[in-house]
Protein backbone atom coordinates (compact mmCIF):
# COMPACT_ATOMS: atom_id res chain seq x y z
CA UNK A 1 0.00 0.00 0.00
CA UNK A 2 1.68 2.89 -1.23
CA UNK A 3 -0.68 5.91 -0.34
CA UNK A 4 -0.43 8.22 2.14
CA UNK A 5 -3.08 7.96 5.19
CA UNK A 6 -5.12 10.58 5.24
CA UNK A 7 -5.88 9.75 9.05
CA UNK A 8 -7.51 7.40 10.88
CA UNK A 9 -10.92 5.55 11.45
CA UNK A 10 -12.96 5.15 14.89
CA UNK A 11 -14.74 1.79 16.16
CA UNK A 12 -18.05 3.84 15.20
CA UNK A 13 -17.22 5.16 11.92
CA UNK A 14 -16.67 1.60 11.22
CA UNK A 15 -19.72 0.40 12.67
CA UNK A 16 -22.39 2.90 11.02
CA UNK A 17 -20.32 2.15 7.58
CA UNK A 18 -20.71 -2.08 8.09
CA UNK A 19 -24.49 -1.28 9.23
CA UNK A 20 -26.00 1.74 7.50
CA UNK A 21 -27.89 2.08 11.19
CA UNK A 22 -27.50 5.68 11.84
CA UNK A 23 -28.34 6.90 8.05
CA UNK A 24 -26.98 10.53 8.68
CA UNK A 25 -23.61 8.98 10.20
CA UNK A 26 -23.45 6.46 7.45
CA UNK A 27 -23.67 9.05 4.70
CA UNK A 28 -20.67 11.01 6.01
CA UNK A 29 -18.96 7.80 6.10
CA UNK A 30 -19.62 7.09 2.79
CA UNK A 31 -19.03 10.66 1.73
CA UNK A 32 -15.84 10.97 3.71
CA UNK A 33 -14.50 7.32 1.61
CA UNK A 34 -15.37 8.65 -1.60
CA UNK A 35 -12.34 9.51 -2.85
CA UNK A 36 -9.09 7.52 -3.02
CA UNK A 37 -7.73 8.60 0.04
CA UNK A 38 -6.44 5.77 2.49
CA UNK A 39 -7.25 5.77 6.50
CA UNK A 40 -5.12 3.78 9.16
CA UNK A 41 -7.45 1.35 11.29
CA UNK A 42 -5.91 0.48 14.34
CA UNK A 43 -6.19 -3.13 15.69
CA UNK A 44 -7.89 -1.99 19.03
CA UNK A 45 -10.72 -0.40 16.49
CA UNK A 46 -11.71 -3.53 14.69
CA UNK A 47 -11.11 -5.82 18.23
CA UNK A 48 -13.55 -3.40 19.33
CA UNK A 49 -15.99 -3.29 16.68
CA UNK A 50 -15.97 -7.30 16.46
CA UNK A 51 -16.89 -7.39 20.47
CA UNK A 52 -19.86 -4.72 19.26
CA UNK A 53 -20.94 -6.87 16.81
CA UNK A 54 -21.05 -10.23 18.40
CA UNK A 55 -22.35 -8.89 21.64
CA UNK A 56 -24.76 -6.00 21.16
CA UNK A 57 -26.02 -6.65 17.94
CA UNK A 58 -26.03 -10.38 18.40
CA UNK A 59 -24.58 -11.72 15.00
CA UNK A 60 -23.06 -14.80 14.16
CA UNK A 61 -19.34 -15.29 13.95
CA UNK A 62 -19.53 -16.19 10.38
CA UNK A 63 -20.81 -13.13 9.55
CA UNK A 64 -18.51 -11.19 11.58
CA UNK A 65 -15.95 -12.78 10.06
CA UNK A 66 -17.35 -11.57 6.51
CA UNK A 67 -17.53 -8.26 8.02
CA UNK A 68 -13.89 -7.69 8.99
CA UNK A 69 -12.27 -9.17 6.10
CA UNK A 70 -14.53 -7.08 4.15
CA UNK A 71 -12.45 -4.33 5.90
CA UNK A 72 -9.27 -5.11 6.22
CA UNK A 73 -9.22 -6.11 2.25
CA UNK A 74 -10.11 -3.06 1.33
CA UNK A 75 -7.18 -0.98 -0.39
CA UNK A 76 -8.62 2.20 1.31
CA UNK A 77 -7.98 1.10 4.72
CA UNK A 78 -4.54 0.52 6.50
CA UNK A 79 -4.49 -2.16 9.16
CA UNK A 80 -2.62 -5.32 11.01
CA UNK A 81 -4.10 -7.25 7.77
CA UNK A 82 -1.67 -10.49 8.21
CA UNK A 83 -2.56 -10.58 12.32
CA UNK A 84 -6.23 -10.59 11.09
CA UNK A 85 -6.04 -12.69 8.66
CA UNK A 86 -4.64 -15.13 10.45
CA UNK A 87 -6.84 -14.76 13.50
CA UNK A 88 -10.39 -14.48 11.98
CA UNK A 89 -10.56 -18.54 10.62
CA UNK A 90 -9.52 -19.31 14.55
CA UNK A 91 -12.29 -16.53 16.03
CA UNK A 92 -15.01 -18.39 13.53
CA UNK A 93 -14.17 -21.35 14.40
CA UNK A 94 -13.83 -21.40 18.66
CA UNK A 95 -16.79 -19.83 19.94
CA UNK A 96 -16.16 -20.52 23.24
CA UNK A 97 -12.86 -18.14 23.21
CA UNK A 98 -13.55 -14.28 22.46
CA UNK A 99 -11.71 -12.39 19.31
CA UNK A 100 -9.04 -11.02 22.84
CA UNK A 101 -7.76 -15.03 23.54
CA UNK A 102 -7.81 -15.41 20.08
CA UNK A 103 -5.55 -12.65 19.18
CA UNK A 104 -3.49 -12.97 22.22
CA UNK A 105 -2.61 -16.64 21.08
CA UNK A 106 -1.62 -15.21 17.24
CA UNK A 107 0.36 -12.86 19.34
CA UNK A 108 2.25 -15.07 20.78
CA UNK A 109 2.96 -17.22 17.57
CA UNK A 110 3.82 -14.68 15.48
CA UNK A 111 6.01 -13.30 18.55
CA UNK A 112 7.83 -16.59 18.99
CA UNK A 113 6.42 -16.44 22.23
CA UNK A 114 4.80 -20.01 23.05
CA UNK A 115 3.19 -21.21 25.21
CA UNK A 116 1.17 -18.37 26.24
CA UNK A 117 0.33 -19.09 30.15
CA UNK A 118 -3.43 -18.51 31.30
CA UNK A 119 -6.10 -19.64 33.95
CA UNK A 120 -8.51 -19.85 31.06
CA UNK A 121 -9.70 -23.40 30.74
CA UNK A 122 -11.41 -23.00 27.47
CA UNK A 123 -8.75 -21.13 26.15
CA UNK A 124 -6.45 -23.79 26.79
CA UNK A 125 -8.93 -26.68 25.30
CA UNK A 126 -9.28 -24.48 22.16
CA UNK A 127 -5.41 -24.39 21.78
CA UNK A 128 -3.82 -27.30 23.37
CA UNK A 129 -0.58 -26.81 22.03
CA UNK A 130 0.04 -23.06 22.54
CA UNK A 131 -1.28 -22.49 25.59
CA UNK A 132 -0.55 -23.79 29.37
CA UNK A 133 -3.15 -23.81 32.03
CA UNK A 134 -1.52 -22.46 35.29
CA UNK A 135 -2.62 -24.21 38.25
CA UNK B 1 -3.43 -25.11 -9.25
CA UNK B 2 -3.69 -23.09 -12.32
CA UNK B 3 -0.83 -21.78 -14.21
CA UNK B 4 -1.87 -18.52 -16.70
CA UNK B 5 0.74 -16.22 -18.38
CA UNK B 6 1.48 -12.53 -18.38
CA UNK B 7 1.45 -10.26 -21.52
CA UNK B 8 4.18 -7.77 -22.60
CA UNK B 9 0.60 -5.63 -20.81
CA UNK B 10 1.26 -6.87 -17.95
CA UNK B 11 -2.27 -8.57 -17.79
CA UNK B 12 -3.46 -12.30 -17.01
CA UNK B 13 -6.61 -14.03 -17.22
CA UNK B 14 -8.20 -15.87 -14.79
CA UNK B 15 -8.95 -19.22 -15.04
CA UNK B 16 -12.56 -19.60 -16.20
CA UNK B 17 -13.11 -22.58 -13.89
CA UNK B 18 -12.14 -20.20 -10.67
CA UNK B 19 -14.25 -16.59 -11.96
CA UNK B 20 -17.01 -19.14 -11.86
CA UNK B 21 -15.91 -20.47 -8.07
CA UNK B 22 -15.66 -17.00 -7.27
CA UNK B 23 -18.43 -15.39 -9.02
CA UNK B 24 -16.20 -12.87 -10.70
CA UNK B 25 -17.45 -11.19 -13.75
CA UNK B 26 -16.05 -8.99 -16.14
CA UNK B 27 -15.53 -5.38 -14.79
CA UNK B 28 -15.53 -6.19 -11.38
CA UNK B 29 -12.39 -4.81 -9.50
CA UNK B 30 -9.73 -7.00 -7.52
CA UNK B 31 -7.52 -6.27 -5.14
CA UNK B 32 -3.73 -7.66 -5.12
CA UNK B 33 -2.30 -7.86 -2.40
CA UNK B 34 1.89 -8.13 -1.89
CA UNK B 35 2.92 -9.83 1.09
CA UNK B 36 5.38 -11.76 0.01
CA UNK B 37 3.33 -13.62 -2.35
CA UNK B 38 1.31 -12.53 -4.83
CA UNK B 39 -2.08 -12.52 -3.26
CA UNK B 40 -5.82 -11.89 -5.11
CA UNK B 41 -9.18 -11.11 -2.88
CA UNK B 42 -12.36 -10.27 -4.53
CA UNK B 43 -13.00 -6.59 -3.43
CA UNK B 44 -15.49 -6.72 -0.91
CA UNK B 45 -18.69 -5.23 -1.75
CA UNK B 46 -19.91 -2.83 1.11
CA UNK B 47 -23.29 -3.21 -0.04
CA UNK B 48 -23.55 -6.61 -0.05
CA UNK B 49 -22.55 -6.41 3.83
CA UNK B 50 -25.10 -3.87 4.89
CA UNK B 51 -27.82 -6.32 3.35
CA UNK B 52 -26.81 -9.05 4.89
CA UNK B 53 -26.34 -6.78 8.29
CA UNK B 54 -29.77 -5.41 7.99
CA UNK B 55 -31.28 -8.42 9.81
CA UNK B 56 -29.03 -8.02 12.85
CA UNK B 57 -29.56 -4.10 13.37
CA UNK B 58 -33.37 -5.16 14.42
CA UNK B 59 -31.37 -7.78 16.98
CA UNK B 60 -29.42 -4.39 18.75
CA UNK B 61 -29.81 -5.22 22.43
CA UNK B 62 -30.47 -2.86 25.46
CA UNK B 63 -26.43 -3.64 26.45
CA UNK B 64 -25.55 0.19 26.57
CA UNK B 65 -21.72 1.21 26.74
CA UNK B 66 -19.11 0.18 24.54
CA UNK B 67 -17.82 -3.34 22.94
CA UNK B 68 -15.39 -3.56 25.52
CA UNK B 69 -17.65 -3.27 28.31
CA UNK B 70 -20.16 -5.62 27.32
CA UNK B 71 -17.37 -8.37 26.84
CA UNK B 72 -15.75 -7.65 30.41
CA UNK B 73 -19.40 -7.59 31.85
CA UNK B 74 -20.16 -11.17 29.84
CA UNK B 75 -16.81 -13.00 30.58
CA UNK B 76 -15.87 -11.49 33.96
CA UNK B 77 -19.43 -10.27 35.71
CA UNK B 78 -18.67 -6.84 36.59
Amino acid sequence: MAHKSQGSLDTNVILRLLLDDVPVHTKIVDKLLTNTAVYEIADMALVEVIFVLEKIYTMPRALITENILGIIRNTQFNCNRKLFERVLPNYAANTNVSIADCLLVEYARLQKALPLHTFDVALTKSYPADTVLLT
Amino acid sequence: MYQTKITSQGTISLPIALRKKYNLTPGEVVTVEDNGRITLYKTPDLSELRAHNKSYVRNRTSESGDGFSAHVKEKYGT
